[in-house]
């Protein structure tokens, strides 16, 4: 059975249950629970003494890149007060403010540990004057630290730069800023030589970016920055293809050597500045006669021995020939 | 005189072998490279292909070899019409080549189609260059700088490598692993002690 036809079915005993519901009396009963509610809203907001407990964040502000604390500071603090109910009416619905604790002003007069009456001042500054406060929690806030050795350290990185297909990364990867400094103990600073970032991977890069990495945190040290922009440069290339050929040096006159093949393609990747500057004379693939004639092998590994520096992803095929040697 | 073709599939080495046999003194006939002398040269190939094709295929006198490959791989019928052309006349063209060179115990056909052509019927023993597949792609995609796909359409108009060499007296395998060197000079010594 479909739905038009079950509400056609039912239509007719809704429309007869509602045309004798009691709408009258039920406006009535509605009527008398909100007056109901507001009586007491009124008993309660006239009330002397009603408790409410809430949290109040904590930040901690001005922190000497020099030290760590002895002890995890808390991150907020619950607090139980007695006021009015139309205070704490309030309290409900206030956005709670943080409390910005100052590290270095506090250094400078000493305190290791805020509590007492500068600790319940701190919280007032949080409350309504007419508040009680009947108790906080932690009872007290340690800040106590301890002075921290420091080394800098050059940025590296640690990940993947994936490009497009026509870019290549052109240079290396570069920080700003270049080096860091590293706090902790003398001993666990004597082991790093770098600040390693965490590892990322980048994918298809177009162009030079400027991107922000993190460096790996470490136990016990403390990085500052902890973030470092780096610079990726990268360069649009074009594939370009040279069949060189396989040549000889120190063959004595009377002998020839060949090689099969005699020429090997050549395959790299230049910028499309350096496109058209270079030729196939740039790459040169010679081998030694000295060498072929103390190999036992009529086969040799193939290697550039000469190619400009400005190119890429170099490839040879074949990697290998055989030859010989002809008495002219 | 032992007439002896080379022949492989793309990519197999078939040139490298012939440019070691030019080494050993042999004589190597290019059958490919002869076949574009001639495609331009012979007046018979030229009044046979304008037959069949029209007068356009020779401005200047010269064969328009892009509009050739056209009407030749759009068209099955008309690759097979060209072959039978061009072939005959490659094969005449060798006879006489052959004759100017009485004096060689040994020659050589370098031909990548010399099987699909009946070249064999000429000659008295056939070598096949082969290298497997991937490696005979890899190395012609790196030498014509073509896609691999490219190189594995072309592939697929020539003869299978099992057939190949079963129509073939000696295989060199030009895989990387054996030499090359030695492959050609053990058939050299065949060829001459027969």
């Amino acid at each position: 059975m479909n739905l038009r036809a079950t509400l056609n079915k039912w239509q007719p005993k809704l429309r007869a249950y509602f045309s004798t519901f009691p709408w009258k009396n039920m406006l009535i009963f509605v009527f008398f629970v909100v007056l109901a509610f507001i009586f007491w809203l009124m008993l309660f907001f006239q009330q002397e003494k009603v408790e409410g407990s809430y949290t109040i964040p904590l930040k901690y502000v001005n922190i000497p890149n020099d030290i760590v604390f002895n002890n995890p500071l808390p991150d907020k603090i619950e607090i139980l007060l007695s006021d009015k109910g139309s205070e704490i009416f309030k309290y409900d619905f206030r956005k709670r403010d943080t409390i910005d604790i100052d590290i270095m002003s506090l250094m400078e007069d000493n305190v290791d540990i805020i509590q007492g009456s500068t600790y319940i001042q701190m919280i007032r500054t949080r409350i309504s004057t007419t508040s009680n406060l009947i108790q906080y929690y932690p009872p007290t806030i340690s800040i106590e630290s301890s002075k921290l050795e420091s080394k800098e350290l050059l940025v590296v990185f640690d990940g993947e730069v994936n490009t497009s297909n026509s870019s290549l990364v052109a240079d290396t990867i570069t920080f700003l800023p270049e080096k860091v400094t590293a706090y902790g103990s003398g001993e666990k600073l004597k082991t790093l030589d770098s600040a390693i970032t965490e590892y990322s991977v980048f994918e298809n890069l177009k162009a030079t970016s400027q991107l922000h990495v993190k460096i790996k945190p470490i136990e016990g040290i403390k990085f500052v920055p902890s973030e470092v922009e780096a610079f990726i440069p990268i360069d649009e290339y074009t594939e370009k293809y040279f069949e060189i050929p396989v040549e000889c040096k120190n063959a004595p006159k009377n002998i020839n050597v060949k090689f099969f093949p005699s020429k090997v393609n050549v395959s790299f990747a230049a910028t499309l500045e350096e496109y058209k500057k270079i030729e196939a004379d740039d790459f040169k693939v010679i081998l030694d006669y000295n060498q072929l004639n103390k190999t036992d092998s009529s086969s040799i590994a193939l290697e550039l021995t000469t190619y400009p520096s400005n190119v890429r992803n170099i490839r040879i095929s074949p990697t290998s020939a055989e030859f010989l040697f002809e008495k002219k | 005189m032992i007439k002896v073709g080379i022949t492989g599939g793309i990519g197999s080495g078939k040139s490298v072998v012939c440019e070691l046999l030019r080494v050993y003194g042999y004589p190597v006939y290019d059958a490919d490279d002869r076949a574009k002398e001639l495609n331009n040269t012979s007046p018979i190939i030229r009044d046979k292909l304008i037959s069949h094709f029209g007068k356009d295929l020779y401005p200047d006198n010269k064969l328009n070899k892009k509009k050739l490959a056209n009407i030749i791989f759009t068209n099955p019928d008309n690759l097979k019409i060209a072959n039978s052309i061009i072939h005959p006349e490659v094969a005449k063209d060798f006879i006489k080549w052959i004759l100017e060179r009485e004096k060689y115990a040994i020659v050589f056909m370098d031909a990548a189609v010399l099987l699909e052509a009946g070249f064999n019927k000429i000659l008295d023993k056939v070598i096949t260059v082969y290298a497997p597949y991937t490696l005979r792609l890899q190395r012609a995609s790196e030498r014509d700088k073509t896609d691999i796909k490219n190189i594995a359409e072309r592939a697929k108009n020539q003869l299978s490598e099992e057939e190949r060499i079963k129509l073939s007296d000696y295989v060199i395998y030009n895989d990387d692993t054996q030499s090359l060197i030695e492959q050609v000079a053990t058939i050299l010594r065949t060829l001459c002690n027969e």
